[in-house]
């Protein structure tokens, strides 16, 4: 989660038109603290029972726990448009493959020049 | 003699062995592109603590939602 902080600005733009919900099964106080404790700048889940993991397809561990570390893109639309069920958060080039997903479908901010026009 | 000996208890070493990574290893099989996204309602946190509201994915029609799957907090997954 600590790389998905670094990489805020960069590969889900500041949180601009981008919504990053990281999601487990761990309750709400205790992702709240975690992210004050971190001061991560995005949005946690707190999925029980790990039901929303499930919906997506994804295994359930038998302490009820998210089996796998999944991402799961969703354009505007509110369609699947990249599915990694295996995100490498160690490795650089996975940053890149999702920066690429989250451009594909994400609409572009304005596009203000250096003069201001 | 002693080869006619080996050859078959290798072989039957090898059958107890596991055919492949254990199922847990596998990469897990999620919804497919293209798919509309199942909606869901959740307790949500953030850095400035518990939300009074859940987090709803319909909320966020209109901007690219990134939902990032992890195993516990506190720890590296």
């Amino acid at each position: 989660m600590t790389a998905y902080r670094d990489q805020y600005a960069s590969v889900f733009k500041g949180g601009r038109n981008v919504v990053l919900i990281a999601i487990s099964s761990d309750p709400p106080d205790a992702l709240a603290s975690w992210a004050r404790d971190e001061d991560f700048p995005y949005l946690f889940g707190s999925d029980a029972g790990s039901t929303v993991y499930a919906s997506f397809g994804g295994p359930v561990r038998d302490n009820g726990s998210v089996g796998g570390r999944s991402v799961v893109v969703v354009d505007p639309e509110g369609r699947i448009a990249e599915v990694i069920p295996r995100f490498r958060e160690v490795d650089p080039t996975a940053y890149e493959e999702l920066a690429a997903a989250i451009d594909r479908v994400t609409p572009d901010p304005e596009d203000v020049g250096a003069d201001g026009r | 003699m002693k080869r006619l000996l080996v050859l078959p208890l290798l072989a039957g070493a090898l059958a107890l062995v596991p055919a492949g990574p254990a199922g847990a290893q596998d990469a897990p099989e999620l919804v497919a592109a293209g798919e509309m996204a199942p909606d869901f309602s959740i307790p949500g946190a953030t850095r400035h603590g518990i939300l009074a509201e859940p987090v709803r994915l319909s909320d966020y029609r209109g901007e690219t939602v990134v939902l990032a799957f992890f195993f516990r907090a506190r720890s590296r997954g």
